[in-house]
């Protein structure tokens, strides 16, 4: 897989967003939740969350949540596979975001 | 032989019996250019409405769409969002609830507690968004 990014169950990344990342999740309209990231009190980005389906996501729709992490898919995969903790992530994304 | 200079368009349907070319689609975003498919199964569609009674658009967004292992992905990019879908509406309907979710939630999200990025983002959906209600 060019992106290095593994397969997951959609309910597995949606799991370890909601544990780990802890978005503050969005009312809204659309089929799928989406979460503000915050850092320092301000929002730093959004998320899209996938549904809680066992259905396999692979690297195609992955790289997007990915991105919206701001993690490369590596640090996505540690993030969901369990290596990378919520204080963790956070210490990432201090390094890659202008708060 | 078809003249193509002569800019004889058939209506939809008519292709094969009229034999001329097909109308081009009219880009109402970019007025007098033609949208293009791009290599790579690339293209760029114009969204001009959000099929929403209280929400519209000032100015379109530019989309593009593309095939990813067979299905068909959506994105706006300044905003970074993005659908999958079976169905070029499915992908348009997805794009529509997220911009007026986005909007919804930026609209009350003061300046000063947003970082640079999202900052960008509330700027672009209040300049082109508005309300009707």
């Amino acid at each position: 897989m060019s992106s290095g990014i593994k397969p997951f169950s959609e309910k597995q990344v949606r799991k370890k967003i909601i544990e780990k990342v802890k978005p503050k999740i969005l009312k809204g309209r659309s089929k799928h939740s989406k979460g503000l990231i915050f850092l320092d009190d301000k929002v730093v980005a959004k998320v899209k969350i996938p549904n809680s389906h066992d259905k396999m996501m692979f690297a195609n729709k992955s790289r997007f949540i990915a991105r919206d992490l701001r993690l490369n898919p590596s640090e996505f995969n540690d993030l969901i596979d369990c290596p990378l903790s919520g204080p963790g992530y956070y210490e990432i994304l201090s390094t890659r975001i202008k708060a | 032989m078809i003249d193509k200079t002569k800019h004889v368009y058939a209506k939809p349907g008519e292709y094969k019996a009229a034999g001329a070319v097909p109308a081009p689609v009219v880009n109402t975003a970019f007025p007098g250019k033609r949208l293009k498919t791009k290599t790579g199964g690339e293209k760029f569609i114009v969204l001009n409405d959000l099929n929403d009674q209280h929400y519209k658009l000032k100015t379109p967004f530019r989309v593009k769409i593309s095939i990813q292992d067979g299905e068909l992905l959506g994105e706006i990019e300044e905003l970074e969002l993005y659908a999958f879908g079976e169905s070029e509406t499915g992908v348009l309907e997805e794009l529509r609830s997220d911009l007026i979710d986005l909007y919804e939630n930026f609209s009350q999200i003061d300046k000063e507690n947003l970082g640079e990025t999202p900052a960008k983002w509330k700027q672009i959906l209040l300049t082109r968004i508005i309300e009707t209600k």
